[in-house]
């Protein structure tokens, strides 16, 4: 199934929250969503949803959710890890939510073993920790096998382990040609996880491409080449018009060309290397850099 | 359909608070019902009381004691209010809308299922008196089986005009308590107000007050189509403004 946003806008008060918002959603690949805080990412998962009321619309594929006659089977939802009764059992809650395409019992107990909670599934959840809401969250997305997935910061307040199995987890379940539309925060584990990725800011698209080409925009990317003669090393790229500058006792960082290029540079003027390594940007060293400046919310600096 | 009305099931049958509050709505009747019983026997062997033994007809008893109760009202309206306001307390209303997002099937399931296990609690809330007033010889039960079941019929659909407009208020306040408080409030305060008070300048006000119409179109006799239609306009008002809104707003 595809999932195609297009022209998703949403105003509050005058101000756009989000801004003419287009983007596909592909099977198989689990597509990261982000974007500072208030950037809108929220708002636009509740409008893809039909939660909210804006303009644009999506189609799944090719139709409107309300068009699917088993919606619980396009998509699961998990948009806060507190939308539950705290006064009705984890069980029940999901027993609940599993009337919709009429599931049973047996696969609502499946569910709860596969996110952890056996122990707790009789109990109210209102003594429930934040991870342990996400997990019932989870539970409840997943319920009806939907072909979409869509999660909002569903990492937030799991311990490593259970942020590592819902890792493998999401990639699994898009590599069974699933759509897997996730946002987070935690962006180093947004880039072990997420093929693609969709960012936005201040309401605005900046990205919808994969996660190696989003991170190729960074200009963090660049050459770490090391040698015995640094100076001379330096003054052929330079002489080569390549931007280059001293980093440390004997490198140099290069930038704009790739380590194949310094190589040949430093093997045409014979200089001798002892260390030539790309060095990649990490997600969220490009994030930061791509979205700089389109904080809703802005920090003050250290006091 | 069928979806909603399975949900809606679970979400009502699965609180504690259901079955707590429509336990209690049981109990009060019974127990009100007893002492109304009581009193009446108390009054009636006093000979300067004026009161005589079969002097009230059964189906006002039970009137005054289960239908124009509000502390039994009450009982029921929260269960009535928990349909949207548990939902938009807890957040789960966003749960609900996307797995129904056509939003006019939520409404409907949820009336239907809450309005069904409400009317046979109500039932039994108004039987249970009825058959232990019938069993006493201080009350008039001698009464034609039109006469009863036109009684049963008329608090049936007030009760159901209540909770409806129980549910509207939860839909265009959002808050429980305040779609619980706001008819009580009008009832028994307000109405009761506007009537004393608006009577001299504003004659006609009291036939078009909501549960005071209401009140006498349970109680039957004159202007019963007037009163019921002047209620039934009421909650018909209340309850389109209230499906609009769901039908606008964000969830």
């Amino acid at each position: 199934m595809t999932v195609e946003a297009h022209g998703l806008t949403k105003v509050y008060s005058g101000k756009k929250a989000v801004n003419d918002l287009s983007f596909t959603l592909e099977p198989g690949t689990v597509t990261g969503f982000l974007g500072p805080n208030g950037s809108g990412k929220s708002t636009t998962m509740r409008l893809m949803l039909g939660l909210d009321h804006g303009e644009g619309q999506t189609t799944w594929e090719g139709k409107a959710l309300t068009a699917h006659p088993h919606v619980t089977k396009v998509v699961g939802a998990h948009l806060d890890a507190r939308f539950f009764n705290p006064n009705r059992s984890a069980r029940n809650h999901l027993r609940m939510m599993a009337s919709e395409a009429n599931i049973s019992d047996q696969r609502v107990d499946e569910v709860i073993s596969l996110v952890g909670l056996e122990s707790v599934a009789k109990k109210r959840p209102k003594t429930f920790s934040l991870g342990m809401g996400q997990r019932l969250g989870l539970a409840g997305a997943i319920l009806a096998q939907p072909k979409v997935l869509m999660l909002d910061e569903p990492a937030n307040g799991l311990d490593p382990q259970s942020i590592q199995w819902l890792r493998d987890f999401l990639k699994f379940y898009a590599s069974q040609g699933n759509v897997v539309f996730v946002s987070s925060h935690l962006l180093s584990e947004m880039q072990l996880m997420a093929e693609h990725l969709v960012v936005i800011s201040r309401g605005s698209l900046i990205a919808d491409e994969n996660m190696a080409a989003f991170v190729g925009r960074s200009t963090r990317n660049d050459v770490l080449v090391r040698a015995l003669d640094r100076d001379r090393l330096l003054a052929v790229l330079l002489a080569a018009d390549v931007a280059a500058v001293a980093e440390g006792d004997d490198g140099v960082a290069v930038a704009g060309v790739d380590s194949a290029q310094v190589g040949r540079i430093a093997f045409v003027n014979q200089v001798q290397l002892i260390e030539l390594s790309p060095r990649t940007a990490s997600l969220e060293e490009a994030f930061l850099e791509l979205t700089s400046g389109g904080q809703e919310y802005q920090t003050g600096g250290h006091s | 359909m069928a979806g909603i009305l399975r949900y809606e099931w679970r979400r009502i049958t699965t609180i504690r608070s259901t079955w707590i509050l429509l336990g209690l709505a049981v109990i009060f009747s019974i127990g009100f019902s007893w002492l109304a019983m009581a009193g009446l026997k108390s009054a009636t062997s006093t000979p300067d009381s004026g009161l005589a033994p079969n002097d009230l007809l059964i189906t006002e008893i039970v009137g005054q004691v289960v239908v124009a109760n509000f502390i039994v009202l009450v009982l029921f309206a929260t269960v009535a209010a928990q349909a949207f306001g548990q939902e938009y307390r807890n957040g789960t209303i966003r749960v609900t809308l996307t797995a129904f997002p056509k939003r006019l099937p939520v409404v409907l399931g949820k009336v239907i299922v809450c309005l069904g296990l409400l009317t046979a609690v109500f039932a039994v809330c108004v039987a249970a008196p009825y058959l232990l007033l019938s069993s006493s010889d201080v009350v008039n039960s001698d009464i034609s089986v039109s006469t009863m079941l036109g009684f049963f019929l008329r608090s049936w659909l007030y009760f159901c005009g209540y909770m409806l407009v129980v549910i509207a208020l939860t839909l265009i306040t959002r808050i429980l308590a305040l779609a619980v408080i706001i008819p009580l409030l009008m009832a028994v305060v307000f109405e009761n107000l506007a009537s004393a008070l608006g009577s001299r300048w504003l004659p006609w006000i009291d036939n078009v007050l909501p549960f005071a119409s209401g009140s006498r179109f349970v109680a039957g006799g004159e202007d019963l189509l007037r009163n019921g239609l002047v209620f039934g306009a009421w909650v018909l008002v209340l309850s389109v403004v209230g499906v609009v809104l769901f039908q606008k707003r964000d969830a």
